[in-house]
């Protein structure tokens, strides 16, 4: 090296690039339906967003009955060749600000790798009741069933009583990967006709401002310049040309229910409910004032808890798997070596919480 | 209804020493109170000595991370709201097993609850196995936590011997607990006391609203009062004799040199029992060359002299040595009778000196009678009780031992016990304290007090001083050798129990059983 040195190189460029890219011009938004920003059917971003669309969600209407459901995945096991994940999925019901109901699935164990067959989600289909697609591509297999599983209990609160007045999904609305999409908007319709509105909310969102500037980060620069306390939202999304406002065509917001203390989160919300937007939004509002989750509906608190998979029990169901392995006669240094990393040893000497950060808890 | 016991919570652990229980979500828990776990087999009893915030998240700052956004959301204006709270945020009591019964008998205990497993509020029934420990002097009723049990509880008759600490804050309930103890003593047979009062508290209660002891139904034929001024009350005066003072007393009270010392000494060896008389009326010439073998200052002896002379100006004390109460006092007493001195608005040393003096000859008494085994046997155990019992029993190092100290020492030989009563026990040497045997321990407000008790190490004293800064006026913890832990008890409010007493229920309560009971 011609000039070798210790010390950090690149730090001032990097902020400086940062710090411009929150600069960037508006640039339009795709507008076709698309996988990566997760964008269901006939939904197109607004090319143009400004303060000026900015509401103030005031009007309030009491909701009673909220159910919110969402699902938790992980990894037990990986190697080169194969992998094995975990999901489940929780629905919790509150009535006046009280838990009344709650739902868990049970563990499904998801082997997956090129050229194994893929016959979780048939098995999972078979009890779930819900036609499922084959699905040719063995990635994200977890992922998928999770979202199935979500799915299915999302179908199943359709049917409690009394109805619930908001169903709240954790993530975007639209349908899983592997179920048609016809199904899952048959659901959306019969929710409307019952009288329920089902809702998306995001925790992060993908969509962009700019090329380089996330849409959330022009959206919080917005509230901080109307420096206002309250529920705010913004859609930015329409429909495409030649849809109307229907129960499975979904327009996109983004909203901030406790401004000043609180995350921006994206809602998904059936068009059809465009005009009392501002009364479902404070409705979900006012389930999120929860000092721990300000601004973050709680129920949907309560279904991640109830949901996720926590490092100590996936440590178990993965031992759990080894030991019926070797029971089936596999030398447990065999099947040992399939799985070990040496950054393991690598790292034995860092403290749990702080490898905890790369084992995600979704 | 289910007839499952209410259940407060289940057992999460940690030791044997110390187990943690979460509450459930729907129970308090209560500092004191007394719970069981396990089956009716092997049934654990368990105090909570503890208790503490518990809530779920591994995060050590949540509760403060809370209660900020708390406070910053409350001056929003839309306020905040804690959804389910009971899940979240919940009660965690530190409890010490008391013991187990298994078949109604009590034992230590050497093993563990299960974990998880419920702890409920017990039952009468599950309670009956302390009727055993309970005591025939009761003074209140068993306590767990604030709930009051139909139990009654006290100290046993055989361990007044064996001497009694009655430990309080002013204001906890000290006097209320001694006037209990006495009327429960007068309602039974086999028991003598001796109540020296110098507040004049016992005899009426001493204030409007407040009731005494010859307010007590049995009073008639178990009490006698002396007293040195003039009562309303049925009494007789306190008359106490020359011959019964004694050096051992006089140190005790007054500060002596050494020249000072060896001089009462000398009149002793001169005169005899009558040297306080004769110091008293002789002049100090007459003094000094009667006793001239030794050479003492003039000023030596008339130190003396005044300290006989402030004496015998006391209504109470007299050169005629047929002038005495003493003999009386110690007839009630093997009577098995209460004996009240009231020595209200006497201080210092006029009112410790009577006591000092009949407490000696009660316990010469005794100590002659022992000599007689066959008559000692039918003596009924004797108590004397002394308030602020610190002045006397103090460090004793350097100091000689005083009559007080000694019967802590002997007493319990010859049957012959000491009841102290003080605020403060710290103050008192640590091995009479150890002396005590009966401990009633109420409302203590200073942590060197709670201390000292818990060096006694006595029992599970040691993890009771939480609760005992927490006690509330009346409400006690009574150790003694016969309990197998600190019996939680609120005392009865004097006033209250004897409107509820006449003679004829008392003597039913005393019923001698009918001879062929228990006969075969
Ligand atoms: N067992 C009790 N039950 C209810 N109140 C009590 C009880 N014992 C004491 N008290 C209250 O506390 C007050 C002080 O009691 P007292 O016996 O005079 O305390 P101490 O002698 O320790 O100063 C009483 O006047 C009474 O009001
Ligand atoms: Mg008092």
């Amino acid at each position: 090296m011609r000039n070798p040195s210790t010390g950090v190189l690149g730090l001032q460029e990097t902020a400086q690039l940062i710090a411009s890219l929150f600069h960037q011009e508006r640039s339009i938004a795709p507008q076709e339906p698309d996988e990566e920003h997760n964008l269901p059917e006939g939904v197109t971003i607004n090319p143009d967003i400004s303060p000026q669309n900015l509401r103030e969600a005031k009007e309030s209407r009491k909701f009673k009955l909220i159910t919110a459901i969402d699902g938790g995945s992980s990894t037990l096991l990986k190697s080169a060749g194969f992998q094995v994940g975990v999901a489940r999925a929780a629905s919790v019901t509150y009535e006046n600000l009280k838990l009344t109901d709650s739902v868990t699935t049970p563990e499904w164990i998801i082997p997956s790798g090129e050229g194994i067959p893929i016959d979780t989600l048939k098995r999972l289909s078979d009890v779930i009741e819900i036609e499922i697609d084959p699905d040719p591509v063995w990635k994200g297999q977890t992922d998928k069933c999770r979202q199935i599983l979500e799915f299915a209990l999302m179908n199943d609160s359709l049917k409690q009583t009394p109805n619930p007045d908001f169903i709240l999904i954790d993530g975007s609305l639209k349908p899983p990967d592997s179920v048609n999409p016809d199904l899952f908007n048959n659901c959306l319709r019969k929710a409307h006709r019952n009288g329920i509105v089902i809702m998306g909310v995001s925790k992060s969102s993908s969509l962009l401002w700019s090329e380089n500037c996330p849409l959330i980060s022009k959206f919080t620069q917005m509230l901080r310049e109307k420096n206002k306390g309250g529920i705010w939202y913004l859609r930015i999304s329409d429909l495409v040309k030649g849809y109307s406002p229907d129960a499975h065509l979904i327009d996109i917001y983004l909203v901030n229910l406790y401004n000043g203390l609180a995350p921006a989160l994206r809602l998904d919300i059936p068009s059809i409910y465009r005009k009392e937007a501002d009364q479902i939004i404070s409705g979900l509002g006012a389930v999120s004032i929860d000092p721990e989750f300000p601004g973050y509906p709680y129920p949907l608190a309560a279904a991640h808890r109830k949901t996720r998979i926590l490092p100590p029990r996936k440590t178990q169901l993965a031992q759990s798997i080894k030991d019926m392995v070797i029971s089936l006669g596999i030398d447990k240094q065999i099947l040992h070596s399939a799985f070990s990393d040496y950054h393991d040893i690598l790292n034995a000497d860092v403290p749990a919480e702080f490898l905890a950060i790369e084992n995600d808890i979704f | 209804m289910s007839n499952l016991p209410e259940y407060k919570g289940r057992i999460i652990g940690r030791s044997i020493s110390e187990i943690f229980i979460r509450s459930h979500p729907d129970a308090n828990l209560v500092m004191g109170e007394i719970l069981t776990a396990g089956d009716s087999n092997i049934l654990y009893f368990l105090r909570v000595v503890d208790i503490l915030y518990g809530f779920e998240a591994g995060n050590p700052s949540w509760a403060l991370n809370l209660a900020g956004a708390m406070m910053e959301m409350e001056s929003a204006e839309r306020g905040f709201q804690l959804f389910d709270k009971e899940q979240r945020n919940f009660e965690v009591g530190k409890c010490v097993i008391l013991g187990f019964t298994r078949d109604g008998e009590f034992k230590r205990a050497k093993s563990l609850p299960p974990l998880f497993s419920q702890a409920s509020v017990p039952t009468i029934e599950q309670f009956s196995f302390i009727k055993k420990y309970a005591g025939d002097i009761t003074v209140g009723k068993l306590r767990s936590g604030d709930e009051v049990l139909d139990f009654r509880v006290g100290m046993g008759k055989n361990f007044i011997p064996s001497h009694t600490g009655i430990f309080a804050t002013t204001g906890m309930g000290k006097s209320n607990l001694m006037k209990c103890l006495a009327s429960s003593v007068m309602e039974s047979d086999g028991v003598g006391m001796l109540i020296f009062d110098p507040h004049g508290e016992y005899i009426d209660g001493g204030e409007e609203k407040k009731k005494g002891l010859v307010n007590h139904p049995c009073s008639y034929s178990k009490l006698t009062v002396f007293s040195h001024r003039n009562l309303s009350h049925t009494h007789s005066k306190l008359r106490l004799n020359h011959r019964e003072i004694n050096i051992e007393d006089l140190i005790l009270l007054f500060d002596f040199s050494q020249a000072q010392l060896e001089a009462a000494y000398a009149l002793y060896n001169r005169y005899g029992a009558d040297w306080l008389k004769q110091l008293d009326e002789l002049s100090i010439d007459e003094i000094t060359e009667e006793i001239s073998s030794s050479k003492f200052h003039e000023t030596t002896i008339s130190v003396l002299q005044r300290r006989a002379k402030q004496i015998f100006s006391q209504k109470t004390f007299h050169k005629d040595e047929k002038v005495s109460v003493t003999k009386k006092i110690i007839k009630e007493l093997k009577l098995g009778n209460v004996v009240l001195i009231d020595l209200s608005g006497l201080s210092g040393w006029r009112e410790l000196l009577p006591a000092a003096a009949i407490a000696r000859q009660i316990l010469d008494s005794y100590h002659n009678e022992f000599r007689n085994p066959g008559s000692f046997k039918t003596l009924p155990n004797v108590t004397i009780v002394l308030e602020e019992a610190q002045r006397v029993l103090g460090q004793l190092t350097g100091t000689k031992e005083n009559i007080f100290s000694r019967i802590c020492r002997e007493g319990r030989k010859f049957k012959v016990g000491l009841t102290a009563i003080t605020q403060q026990p710290k103050l008192i040497d640590e091995e009479i304290l150890s002396q005590f045997n009966t401990l009633f321990i109420l409302g203590l407000a200073d942590e060197r007090d709670r201390n000292i008790l818990r060096s006694l190490a006595r029992q599970d004293i040691r993890e009771l001083t939480r609760e005992i800064q927490m006690l509330q006026p009346g409400e006690a913890l009574i150790s003694s050798p016969q309990t197998p832990f600190a019996i939680p008890a609120i005392i009865d409010l004097y006033e209250e129990y004897i409107s509820t007493q006449n003679a004829d229920n008392i003597k039913s309560k005393n019923e001698i059983p009918s001879p062929d009971e228990g006969f075969f």
